[in-house]
This record gives structure tokens, C-alpha cells and sequence, in this order.
């Protein structure tokens, strides 16, 4: 082989190994084995806890840590038994990663039950192995809507955000009766997370009769200049559910280089210090909770563990009680000082807060969902995030 | 036909393959000299994003620097040219020189060795969350909405400077290759290495210098991104030296102007298959590979590489 053909087959061999890796292939799973046994679980119980600490999604993935395990923590602080121990797992956001820490979780006989992981890729690429185990996974943000309905369904996955139906319902009907929006532009960035969510909004907008377009970028993407040069002209509203603050941050900022004048609707993602945009609107599946007094006890043990500057989006608080409610079901499946995940998933479905820190009762539907999950609508101002809805 | 659209996504497409040129010459350089794919250049590019990044913050950062904001982006270059340069000769010291007279897969393993490194390397020292130059904020945003607005054509001043930045890089290398005696040099060992070590060349230098230079290059790449697309992250390299390497191959890996054109003709097609192609957005790497694909098929030695002539008859 000619040299110039060899570099070329090796930079095609580089690029198609790097968009396998973007487009989430996960190795071929050798299935660990489910650990039914029961574990004496009388002094001391074991729980995992799964997200994307570092990588792209960092900044959301430490606070989902540190909400996730703050229960356990203030719970272990009281002197109460058994105490809970903690092992993580760090999914870089990466559904290969997710994957793996999945089956060291699921090798591991102590663990009785899993809190996150933290988004709907993660989700997809650990539910077949947690179910295989009959592992219980608590899980705060994952909005799929396929998750817990039809062939996708996860068993043994529960979920405290509300899902897409919810959030696109509640998304398009404030574009809907508010903005009043005529031409809108979706831009998803090609995750589990985000097509269905792009494809649901499109859908509800086009049969109200608004005129859409849609696009689609890699999460990886680091301009958007060129699909904003793309953007039809009269395009009011550009509806992002990516989930990268930092992205919409960058493309609402290549907005006004190339001096057009839209309005951004963000998804979960925009409630974080780096989309700042003001004017923007984001929907989000938690209520603000820095004003919330039923919170304002936890939140400070948080900023006492973390510091006073520690970061508080609206994933935190809802991290907070997914760790909350696997904790109880494990507390409850260990009152005769032994338990196994079986137990533990049975406990997950009993699950029945009256109230909790977003100031909303938590029980599960047979499906894993929670009941009566809502989703709020933010507007970006130039001191913060807002609720208008 | 839509020109303003057409103009507006040259621009677009002139800036990021400006970035992507500028870390392309560096492949290009040291391929040329070592005939090594050094796959870390692309994380000295990131390292060169993160100084700049440093030397902004260290300034009081966009909003509110301390000295005048154009001595700050001169300075933010020169530390990460200076920088980059520096790393670029330690990792040719002490991952490649040792490997010069091994197998030619022992530099490239060692290569990909050095780029993980950097790589987590950056990881544990600036941490895992993407930073911003917040670049959009200088001089309270006149660095974005000033500039030349023509009908409904925008280049900002950030272009405008990214844009004028490289074309002077590239001029100053171009001349330095072309006039002067270490350029000579250059040129003397890339042609062959083993003569012009006999001839008295110091070759080890020679190799060194082109680390630095070609590692300076990616350092003011570094810098560039960041004031253009504002987002760095400790993997950023990885991609971008990909589509650097990809564009060293288009032009032709070894020829300087050919590394140059290629960055140029990526960051064009990209923006081009954005705005025109269906789902352009969508497959923009794969447009990116058609052309590698489609420009070695009918050219196998690159845009304006050469034909490697070997003799094959006493």
C-alpha cells in the first residue's frame, strides 16, 4: 500500500472509531451475574452511586453526586443504623462507561441498589444489566419517555423528573399561550435524550400550525455559526433541548454576532450559571428551592459539606431525593438485618413520601414514574433564573 | 443562489479552518522533519487553549482587566505560543528522541502515550468542567457586534482577529522555512536527515525547534479557539487534532502550504455541508471524510504533496 493511501486508511479508521465512540457503542455486554443472595446488611449497607463526575456534563454531574449522597451522609452524621456506605462510579457521560461501572456494580454482592445514573443515554445503556440483576436503580433526571413504557421499558428503574410528554406538553403550551410563536427552529444534539424530546415539541408546534424547522448538531459541536447562518429568516423561537449550558450559551452568543434577534427555549439543562442569555426561557423538571422553606435545612447541609459557593441547579434537589428514597427502601428491606436487591426493589415500589424537598409527594407508579411530576418554566434574567410558570 | 448566506458561511468556514490550519502546520512540520504522527500535538493545542485561558483570568479576566484588553490577547498568545513550545520540546526530549532509531510503531504508540497523558494530565490539574473565555463579553460585547456588518453579512472583530491572526502565522512561518538559515536547516533534514548530519547539521536542534515551532502554532490555535468559540475542555484536543491531521493529509502531509489549504478546505466544506447539504449539521464529519476520501482517490499524495519517488533499480 502506497504511504499517502496508508495515512488515509488510518485517518478513516480514526475518524469511524471516533464516531462510534460519539454515537455511544457500548462493548458487547458479558452479563454479569444477578447476586440473589441475601447480605447481612445489619450494621452497615451498601448502595452505589453512578454519574458523569467528570467529563462534559461535570459541572451537572458533581452536584447530582453530591445531592445523591447527601442523604446517606446526613443520615450516617446522625448516628443513625445501619450505616450506609457509598461506592461511585464515574460514567464520564458516556454510555460505554455507564455501562461498564454497571456491571462492577452488578458484580458486587453487598449492593443492594444503585442512585442514578444521571441522563436518558446512561439510562439506556445500564437498565437491560440492573434489570438482568434485579437491581433497583433510583434516578433523578433521565426523561426518556421510552424508559418506562413499551419494549425500551426499564424494570427496576425509578425516576423522579416527569417525562418528556410532560415536559413537551408543558414546553409547548407556554410557547403556545405565552410567546405566541409562529416559526420555531428545533436543534437537538443527536443524544437519547434529546431527539425524542426535539421530535414530541416539533410534533405539538406543527399541529398548532406553527411552522418548524429542524436541526441537528453533535454534542460535540463546537460552533454553531453555520447552522445559525442556516436559521430560516422569521424564526421567532429556537427550542434547544441539548444539554450542554455552555453550548447554548455559545450559540445564543452567535446569535447576536450575526445580529439576529430570536428568543432561546432551553431544556433542562438551562438552569446552571453558564447559560446566562437574558431574555431566554428554559423548562425545567424542579421548582427553584433557594427560597423553599421546607428545603432550607437540607440545602444548608449541603453548603456546609460543599461551601457556600457549591453549585445548586434545579438537578440537585431532585438528586437529593432519589438518594432519599433508595436509602428508605434499603433501610426498610434490611429491619431483620438482611436483605437482597429483590427485597429492596419491592421496598422502591412502596415507596410514599407525603412531601419532600421540592415540596411534592413521592410515590411510584407501577412503571417506575413518579406520580403527578410536573415541569416549570424559567425565564433568564440579568439576575437569574426566574419562575413564570 | 443566496450570496449573503454563501459569504456569510465562508467566513464561518474561513475561521475554524484557520484553527484547524494552524494546528495542521504543526503535523505537517514534524511529519515532515521525523516522518512521525505526533497524535499529541492536538492536546498541546488544548494546553494552549487553557494558558490563554490563565493569562485572561490572571488579568481580571474579560469584563474588567487590569491592563488594556488588546495587551491582554497579546500576552494570552505570546504565553501560549511560548508555552506550548516548551512542551513541545520536552515531550519530543524525552517520548520521541529516545525512539528515533526504533520501529516506526514504537513513536506512534508512544504518541498516543503522550496525547493521554496530557490529556488527563489536564484533567486532574483544570479539572473536568468546560471553561469560557467569556470572550463575548469584552469590552462589553463590542468585540461581537463590532466589525463588518455589510447587508446581512457579520464578521466580527473576534474574526476578524482569529482571521488575521493565522494569515500572519502562517506568513511569518512561510518566510522563516523559506529565508532563513534554521528554515534552511529545516528544509535540509526533512529532505534527508542522515546527509545533513553528515554535512554538519545539527540535527537534534533542528528537530527540537521544529517541535517548538509547530507546538507554538497549536498554542496560538489554542488561544484562538478559545476567544472564537469561548468552550474549553481538557478533551478538546482529541477532535481537533483529528480534523488537523485530516487536513495535513488532504494537503498533502509535509507541505506547509498544503497543511494550510487543507485546514482552510475542511473548515469550508464543514460550513458549506451546514448550510447546504441535507442534514449537513447532522453529518458534518462524514462530509469531512468524503473529501478526505474523494481528494486521495484522485490525488494520493494530498493536495500539493509530492509523489514519494523511490529508485527501485541500481
Amino acid at each position: 500500500m502506497k504511504k499517502p493511501l496508508l495515512l488515509g486508511a488510518l485517518v478513516a479508521a480514526l475518524g469511524a472509531s471516533a464516531a462510534l465512540v460519539a454515537a455511544g457503542g457500548a462493548p458487547s455486554a458479558t452479563a454479569a451475574r444477578a447476586t440473589a443472595a441475601a447480605v447481612d446488611c445489619s450494621r452497615t449497607i451498601t448502595l452505589g452511586f453512578m454519574g458523569p463526575t467528570t467529563g462534559p456534563a461535570a459541572s451537572i454531574g458533581q452536584e447530582l453526586r453530591d445531592f445523591s449522597i447527601l442523604y446517606a451522609e446526613n443520615w450516617n452524621d446522625s448516628g443513625k443504623k445501619p450505616k450506609i456506605d457509598i461506592v461511585q462510579g464515574d460514567t464520564q457521560f458516556d454510555p460505554a462507561q455507564a455501562s461498564t461501572i454497571a456491571q462492577q456494580f452488578v458484580s458486587n454482592g453487598n449492593l443492594l441498589g444503585v442512585i442514578g445514573p444521571g441522563g436518558s443515554q446512561e439510562v439506556l445503556a445500564v437498565g437491560r444489566i440492573f434489570q438482568r440483576a434485579g437491581m433497583a436503580f433510583s434516578v433523578a433526571s433521565a426523561t426518556r419517555k421510552s424508559l418506562t413504557i413499551g419494549k425500551t421499558k426499564v424494570k427496576g428503574l425509578f425516576r423522579i423528573a416527569a417525562p418528556d410528554s410532560v415536559q413537551a406538553k408543558s414546553t409547548t403550551d407556554y410557547m403556545l399561550k405565552r410567546l405566541h410563536v409562529k416559526r420555531v427552529f428545533v436543534l437537538d444534539d443527536q443524544s437519547a435524550y434529546s431527539v425524542p424530546l426535539a421530535e414530541a415539541v416539533s410534533k405539538i408546534l406543527a399541529h398548532a400550525g406553527v411552522k418548524v424547522s429542524r436541526s441537528s448538531v453533535a454534542q460535540k459541536q463546537s460552533d454553531f455559526s453555520s447552522v445559525i447562518t442556516d436559521i430560516p429568516d422569521g424564526t421567532d423561537l429556537i427550542y434547544l433541548p441539548i444539554q450542554f449550558p455552555a453550548k447554548m450559551e455559545l450559540l445564543g452568543q452567535q446569535l447576536k454576532e450575526q445580529g439576529k434577534k430570536i428568543t432561546l427555549f432551553a431544556s433542562d439543562a438551562g438552569y446552571s450559571p453558564d447559560f446566562k442569555i437574558v431574555g431566554s426561557y428554559f423548562s425545567t423538571f424542579g421548582p427553584d428551592v433557594r427560597t423553599y422553606g421546607p428545603a432550607q435545612k437540607v440545602l444548608a447541609s449541603y453548603y456546609r459539606r460543599h461551601g457556600k459557593n457549591a453549585p445548586l441547579t434545579t438537578f440537585g434537589p431532585l438528586a437529593y431525593i432519589s438518594g432519599q428514597v433508595m436509602v428508605g427502601a434499603a433501610v426498610r428491606a434490611c429491619k431483620d438485618g438482611s436483605a437482597d436487591r429483590a427485597e429492596v426493589l419491592r421496598e422502591m415500589h412502596k415507596t410514599s413520601l407525603k412531601t419532600s424537598i421540592i415540596g411534592e409527594p413521592v410515590r411510584y407508579t407501577a412503571d417506575g414514574d413518579r406520580i403527578g411530576g410536573s415541569f416549570f418554566t424559567f425565564k433568564v434574567t440579568a439576575k437569574g433564573p426566574v419562575t413564570v410558570r | 443562489m443566496d450570496w449573503d448566506k454563501l459569504i456569510q458561511l465562508l467566513v464561518n468556514g474561513v475561521t475554524l479552518g484557520s484553527v484547524i490550519a494552524l494546528i495542521a502546520l504543526g503535523f505537517s512540520m514534524v511529519y515532515g522533519v521525523l516522518r512521525l504522527l505526533n497524535f499529541a500535538h492536538g492536546d498541546v493545542f488544548m494546553v494552549g487553549a487553557f494558558i490563554g485561558y490563565f493569562v485572561l483570568t490572571w488579568f481580571g479576566g474579560p469584563t474588567s482587566p487590569s491592563i488594556p484588553l488588546p495587551a491582554v490577547i497579546v500576552l494570552m498568545f505570546l504565553s501560549a505560543m511560548v508555552g506550548c513550545g516548551c512542551l513541545g520540546v520536552v515531550v519530543e526530549r524525552f517520548a520521541y528522541r529516545p525512539l528515533r532509531n526504533a520501529s516506526r510503531v514504537a513513536p506512534l504508540i508512544s504518541a498516543l502515550g503522550v496525547s493521554f497523558l496530557i490529556q488527563n494530565s489536564a484533567l486532574l490539574v483544570f479539572g473536568a468542567e468546560i471553561r469560557s473565555y467569556d470572550s463575548f463579553d469584552f469590552a462589553n460585547g463590542a468585540y461581537i457586534v463590532d466589525g463588518i456588518h455589510w447587508g446581512p453579512l457579520n464578521v466580527s472583530v473576534l474574526r476578524i482577529l482569529a482571521i488575521a491572526a493565522a494569515a500572519a502565522l502562517m506568513v511569518v512561518l512561510t518566510l522563516f522555512v523559506a529565508r532563513t538559515r534554521l528554515g534552511r536547516a529545516m528544509r535540509a533534514a526533512a529532505y534527508d536527515r542522515e546527509a545533513a548530519e553528515m554535512m554538519g547539521l545539527d540535527v537534534d536542534r533542528v528537530i527540537a525547534t521544529t517541535f517548538f515551532i509547530g507546538s507554538a502554532l497549536a498554542g496560538a490555535a489554542g488561544v484562538m479557539f478559545g476567544l472564537v468559540y469561548n468552550n474549553i475542555f481538557h478533551y478538546m484536543g482529541f477532535e481537533s487534532g483529528l480534523l488537523a491531521f485530516t487536513a495535513a493529509v488532504v494537503g498533502g502531509i509535509g507541505s506547509l502550504p498544503g497543511a494550510m489549504l487543507g485546514g482552510l478546505a475542511i473548515g469550508v466544506g464543514q460550513a458549506l455541508a451546514t448550510g447546504y447539504l441535507p442534514q449537513g449539521s447532522t453529518f458534518q464529519d462524514f462530509w469531512v471524510f468524503v473529501l478526505l476520501i474523494v481528494v486521495l482517490l484522485v490525488r494520493p499524495s494530498g493536495l500539493l504533496g509530492r509523489p514519494d519517488v523511490r529508485r527501485v533499480t541500481p
